[in-house]
């Protein structure tokens, strides 16, 4: 075929950036609170991230205070669980993933060529479900009822008989919550990676970084929904008193564990990826040649991605699984050290091979290589078994994964920032506070956790608040106290550099590190859309082989060079080879995601409380306002008037295609809901086998063929939406609204069958672990039922309105992602629930 | 207009039919973790159920099938990585075909990892008794 995005003649750039502008320009005053755009919200994602990493460090720093000397009353048993517990969630929930997430969102449309992330409105709400979570989550600390039971929240200590106030609460609500942020923002990446690229930019020439995301943000997709679903039914055990992880009632509290280190242990990961995309990004730039291996690097980031989803058994190898299967995790742990060897050889080599210029980003990189192999290497060791039985608990296990995260995400994040810097704000740190901060850090850091891989090795356990003198503990503790004080001091100088390089640092080049990567061909500072014409991509170094690339872009000699049409827009791509699909029309500036989002900080609020009337009304106003924005997307008349005039030859916008990013967008979701409920089928089938006496009676308390009834109901249903999209594709919207009326009646009927079967089943989930899974398997079916029943008639209002049809044909073929879903599960809880008790279950 | 050859558009190429479709990237692995989850689970539900004697040692049923199964698997994955190192050499060695090779030749190095990584955990089962 042609490419229908050709060059276009030079237009006068100051004219060009005046009519973007006023299109993507950001409002002023209270307005900016309705801003969408990826620049401003990524920038809000890592400023936010800074003040709780702030906190969290300083969290850090009594516990520090606190072990300084033996017998220290500085702090009580109380308020040092307390303090241990809100330091490790701080950094691992609100710190760690959110500013990866922010330093990507607003790297990557930049890096790709396009104009803005694909949901824009998306990263706008997970900013402030992230906002509201946190402060809600930090402000526990305040009113003194923070969670106390540690960072992964162990049951039964996190029950409500060892932990009976509201900090537990606090965790299991304020971190789902914050969860929130966390998935969209992985969705609205992988799509953005997947389908908004310049022209041409295949697979093959993806930047690292946004291959370090892509994999990240899948396995935040993949790897989120377990403890998503851990910490919904440690709620419903707190504040309903249903049996999950009670022994005394059929539940397993190794239940909790699995569940919590499915996601726990692949979320190192989650941390450590992002961080070596950065590093894969600096160390060619600073070596002045192209990365040595860059398939090999990508591989070894895919093997690794999914490898660390076969880990999970490890942080328990002290819980009593017999060998055989504690030896398959000790492989899996020895394995994943490989895909990540080939990546520091590939750095090393790259260095080895090019022109390495040494600057303050790289003095960040080459600490981060040195204390990121020593963590490395822990770890391999804490994969044997028997060392690992040795030091569990110890604090050599604190200092191991302090060198895998703060060796392994902080160094090269910091190094990162310095490297952006000049693009953030258009300004140069200053050098000699740069490499003050650096050298603080890195002897602080040091002196802080190399000796406490001996405090450990001595046998102090972790989590004490105090220890006894003459231990041999003394001289090590306050070693690491003075030492992290050293550390604090040098992250001070770096905040100070950061704070006076606004104003006094020199101004920026326009590409001051002479980089490969399109980001630095969109101004220092960028502007609101990026580039204002998108250039045809065919090189994994842009800049490099194009460095006129900055002035064709910014006089709009490439493709979509206009903006007087009044859309936000950007090219849609194939996701393998880049070639260019549609045009992509993107939502504007709104209300809806700051209004969605404080709604859901009040449900969240009204939960602590317990008051479960104010939060049903809460929830369904939140729901309304969803479907209210949903209502605004796509080809509603007020975004799409007069296309035809200014989209280039053979290009239509994505709401008159089949196949948008809304499409992946929901697969994406339903990929997300997949793992939650096999997570779900998972706790089933384990309480089952594991549980003394935990087997499931024969003849399970839904019936044989209740659900199988719903089950036809939801296929019935999928197939018509399915018929009405087959019809649609061939040219015909005859009959499509009865279509859409018929599923949403086939859906109502599937949730009147799903709320009969738990009238019936008499199930008593307070005091059977089983029925508890049960209850929640169907209110999850109901809940899943009810929204794609709802969405399949909206989609018959839009049709009759006119915003589906013909001319529209997008939204139908979404709708039927959660309906394809819905039958799935159903038809799964049939199976595993209603026939398979039947052949293995518990005779009466 | 440009002319613009589409360097991996839609449709198999006769040469290597579907070998080098995007899909080999994440395939190979994602059976990787459902053969982990179905070994790891199975010794669980058949300890429960049935577990083989003691006394037996590594030489019972459960290992001979745990073993059994991840033979099978690793040769699998090892097929795969040679069909798709097969197909990576079969693309054109030009501009157009690179992004297709790049896909093939990852596949294939990610095939190869699921074959030694299902070879590598299974490989305990030669030692150590199951149930203990």
């Amino acid at each position: 075929m042609t490419e229908p995005t050709a060059s276009s003649p030079p237009r006068d750039p100051a004219r060009l950036h005046a009519e973007f502008d006023a299109v993507w320009g950001n409002p002023k005053g209270w307005r900016a609170l309705s801003v969408v755009n990826h620049t401003s919200v990524a920038r809000r994602f890592m400023a936010t991230g800074v003040v709780f990493f702030l906190i969290a460090g300083l969290l850090g720093m009594l516990l520090r205070a606190q072990l300084a000397q033996p017998g220290r009353g500085f702090m009580g048993a109380a308020a040092y669980n307390q303090a241990f517990t809100m330091h490790g969630t701080m950094m691992m929930f609100l710190f760690a993933v959110p500013i990866q997430q922010g330093l990507a969102a607003y790297l990557l449309p930049k890096m790709l060529g396009a104009r803005d992330l694909v949901f824009p409105r998306l990263g706008a709400f997970g900013y402030w479900c992230y906002l509201f979570g946190g402060i809600i989550f930090t402000s526990s600390l305040l009113l003194d009822m923070a969670p106390d039971a540690g960072w992964f929240m162990y049951t039964p200590l996190s029950s409500n008989t060892y932990s009976p106030g509201k900090g537990a609460d606090f965790w299991l609500l304020g971190i789902t919550f914050i969860e929130i942020a966390t998935m969209a923002a992985a969705i609205d990446i992988t799509v953005s990676i997947l389908r908004a690229r310049a022209a041409g930019m295949g697979l093959h020439q993806l930047p690292v970084f946004a291959w370090s995301m892509l994999i990240t943000s899948l396995m935040v997709i993949v790897g989120f929904p377990p403890l998503i679903l851990g910490s919904i039914l440690l709620e419903l055990e707190r504040s309903a008193g249903w049996a999950f992880f009670d022994p005394t009632r059929g539940g397993d509290p190794l239940l909790w564990q699995h569940l919590f280190w499915l996601f726990g242990h692949p979320e190192v990961y989650i941390i450590f990826l992002p961080a070596a995309g950065v590093v894969s990004t600096l160390v060619p730039v600073f070596a002045r040649r192209p990365l040595v291996g860059y398939p090999w690097v990508v591989v070894s980031m895919i093997g690794t991605g999914f490898i660390s989803f076969g880990l999970w058994v490890h942080h328990m190898f002290a819980v009593g699984i017999p060998a055989l299967s504690q030896a398959f995790f000790a492989m899996a742990s020895m394995l994943v050290a490989i895909p990540t060897g080939i990546q520091l050889f590939a750095w090393i080599a790259t260095l080895w091979a090019g022109r390495p210029v040494w600057s303050v980003p790289m003095l960040w990189i080459a600490g981060f290589l040195v204390i990121f192999v020593a963590g490395g290497l822990t770890g391999v060791m804490l994969a044997f078994v028997p060392f690992n039985w040795q030091v569990h608990d110890t604090h050599f296990v604190v200092a191991h994964f302090h060198y895998v995260l703060i060796g392994g995400m902080l160094f090269p994040l910091i190094g990162g920032i310095y490297y952006w810097l000049p693009h953030f704000s258009g300004r140069m740190p200053s050098e000699r506070l740069a490499k003050t901060g650096f050298w603080l850090t890195f002897a602080g850091f040091n002196g802080t956790f190399l000796v406490m891989h001996w405090t450990g090795l001595l046998g102090m356990p972790r989590r004490v608040y105090t220890y006894d003198a003459g231990m041999g503990w003394d001289l090590p503790n306050l070693v690491s106290s003075v030492f992290s004080f050293v550390m604090a001091f040098g992250i001070a100088t770096l905040l100070l550099d950061l704070a006076l390089h606004w104003r006094h640092g020199r101004k920026a080049p326009l590409n001051p590190w002479n980089a490969d990567t399109l980001e630095w061909a969109s101004g220092t500072p960028p502007v609101p859309y990026n580039f204002a014409s998108l250039p045809h991509i065919t090189t994994r170094h842009p800049l490099w082989e194009a460095p006129e690339l900055p002035e064709t872009i910014a006089a709009g000699q490439h493709a979509l060079p206009h903006a007087a049409h009044g859309r936000r827009e950007t090219l849609g791509v194939d996701p393998v080879s880049g070639r260019v699909r549609e045009v992509i029309h993107l939502p504007g500036n709104s209300w809806w995601p700051l209004v969605a989002g404080a709604l859901l900080a009040l449900l969240c609020l009204a939960l602590l409380l317990k008051l479960y009337l104010p939060a049903v009304a809460v929830a369904l106003a939140a729901v309304a306002v969803l479907l209210r924005w949903s209502w605004e997307n796509g080809a509603h008349p007020s975004a799409v008037a007069g296309e035809a005039r200014d989209l280039p030859p053979d290009l239509k916008l994505h709401s008159r295609t089949f196949d948008g990013p809304g499409l992946w967008g929901m697969g994406l979701t339903m990929l997300a809901d997949a793992a939650l409920y096999a997570s779900l089928l998972f706790g089933w089938l384990y309480l089952w086998t594991v549980v003394p006496g935990g087997q499931a009676p024969a003849e399970s308390p839904l019936g044989t063929w209740p659900l199988a009834a719903v089950t036809l109901l939801f296929v019935t249903g999928l197939w018509t939406l399915r018929r009405a999209v087959r019809r649609l594709r061939a040219g015909s919207d005859a009959g499509l609204q009865t279509h859409l009326w018929c599923a949403t009646g086939l859906g109502v009927a599937g949730c009147a069958g799903l709320l009969w079967v738990w009238a019936h089943a008499a199930l008593q989930p307070t005091l059977r672990a089983h029925d508890a899974v049960l209850s929640f398997t169907l209110l999850f079916l109901l809940l899943h039922g009810a929204l794609a029943s709802v969405l399949a008639a909206l989609q018959a209002l839009r049709m009759h309105l006119g915003h589906v049809g013909l001319s529209a044909p997008y939204e139908p073929g979404v709708v039927a992602l959660l309906w394809q879903f819905c039958t799935f599960a159903s038809a799964l809880a049939w199976v595993l629930m209603a026939l398979l008790p039947m052949a293995f279950g518990a005779p009466p | 207009m440009t002319p613009h050859t589409d360097a991996a558009g839609p449709g198999p190429d006769r040469a290597t039919g579907l070998a080098d479709h995007a899909w080999h990237l994440v395939l190979g692995l994602t059976l990787w973790f459902v053969w982990f989850c179905v070994t790891y689970g199975g010794v669980a539900v058949a300890c429960a159920v049935a577990p083989p004697l003691s006394a037996l040692g590594p030489v019972n049923w459960l290992n001979a099938t745990v073993l059994l199964l991840a033979a099978t698997c690793a040769s699998a994955f090892g097929c795969a990585a040679w069909v798709s190192a097969r197909a990576a050499r079969r693309v054109p060695a030009d501009a157009a075909g690179a992004g297709r090779r790049f896909i093939a030749r990852s596949a294939s190095a990610l095939y190869a990892t699921a074959a030694l990584s299902t070879a590598l955990v299974a490989l305990p089962a030669v030692l150590l008794t199951p149930c203990t």
